[in-house]
């Protein structure tokens, strides 16, 4: 269920004002989306279902002084992202000493759609290979292929470098290579 | 683009379960319902127990302040104040001196933790009754 810009901002609005119930219809409009993103940062469905519950949560809580004329996704997708890092904040996350050149080659990603098509087992085997990745790297797969975002939006949600952005890019994909070499053949 | 990019972009979006959207609303419901409660619970708790520890101390001032038996009395030394100005002024300031004392050193510690109680129950109910949106 996708909401024009204009109902987002009225249901804001009356949430902001206490109405608990146009904050549901915000829960309705924007659980898929969120769920497709959040289930890619973590491994199973009941953890990306808890993670959506406790960011609906503190969204819920912080609604008062979020500006109503920002965009509401990625603001969720914020939180999300700073839920998922606070539970994996025992292990390390996105360590600094990973920065270096790397290459400045953002991608099209929606140039010849024909030639996304894939086939069912190496889908899988993907997705298998993402789910072994480390937490930070799935993180920024997730938010460059699934959402789409640009490296300079990635960089504002994890308040990281750019730089670092593109370093665990380049890497996670090595790593991604690297496993689905090992299970089946390059890709 | 290479090959591994462009997979990454045809991978299929995990599907929600058709259930979860009402699932998470009831969640946050719920959530929500116990927050009220708990809230209502507090600020109720901070406005009895603010009530029990000023009211008695609050009845007992009555005996610590010596009013005038009537206003006249007040009208007569207002009066004065055209006659002799400074006369009336030490007065005046001499009086809200004496009653300031006299309230102070009949009001206890439990008066002012009450007070504070009840300062935060009413900050609570305030917070209850008005719309939490348009701070900035």
């Amino acid at each position: 269920m996708t909401l024009p810009l204009s109902v987002v901002q009225e249901l804001i609005q009356s949430a902001q004002s206490g109405d608990s119930l146009a904050y549901e219809k915000l829960i309705q409009a924007y659980t898929a989306p969120l769920y497709r993103l959040a289930r890619r940062f973590v491994r199973d469905d009941q953890e990306a279902e808890s993670i959506l519950q406790e960011t609906f949560w503190r969204v819920w809580q912080n609604l008062a002084r979020y500006q109503n004329d920002r965009p509401f996704f990625p603001y969720l997708v914020t939180i999300t992202v700073n839920l998922v890092r606070d539970r994996w904040r025992s292990s390390a996350w996105l360590a600094e000493d990973d920065l270096d050149t790397v290459e400045n080659d953002p991608v099209d990603l929606l140039s010849n759609p024909e030639e996304l098509l894939v086939n069912e087992e190496q889908q899988a085997l993907l997705v298998e290979a993402i789910e072994q990745l480390s937490p930070h790297y799935r993180v920024v797969i997730a938010l460059r292929y699934q959402a789409n975002y640009s490296y300079e939006k990635i960089a504002e949600i994890l308040d990281l470098p750019i730089n670092t952005i593109r370093t665990h890019l380049r890497r996670a994909k090595q790593a991604l290579r690297a496993k689905m070499e090992a299970n089946n053949g390059p890709p | 683009m290479d090959r591994l990019d462009r997979m990454l972009v045809g991978m299929k979006p995990e599907i929600p379960e058709a259930t979860l959207a009402d699932r998470l609303c009831s969640q946050f419901r719920h959530r929500y319902q116990r927050a009220r409660r708990m809230y209502l619970g507090l600020m109720m708790v901070f406005m009895v127990v603010g009530c029990s520890l000023v009211l008695p101390q609050a009845f007992r001032l009555s005996g610590t302040v010596d009013l005038p038996e009537n206003g006249l009395v007040v009208v007569g030394t207002s009066m004065g104040a055209f006659a002799s100005p400074l006369e009336f002024w030490n007065t005046v300031s001499g009086s809200i001196y004496a009653v300031q004392n006299g309230l102070l050193g009949a009001l206890q510690t439990p008066f002012w933790i009450g007070l504070f109680g009840l300062a935060m129950g009413a900050m609570m109910g305030m917070g209850w009754l008005l719309p939490t949106g348009k701070k900035e």
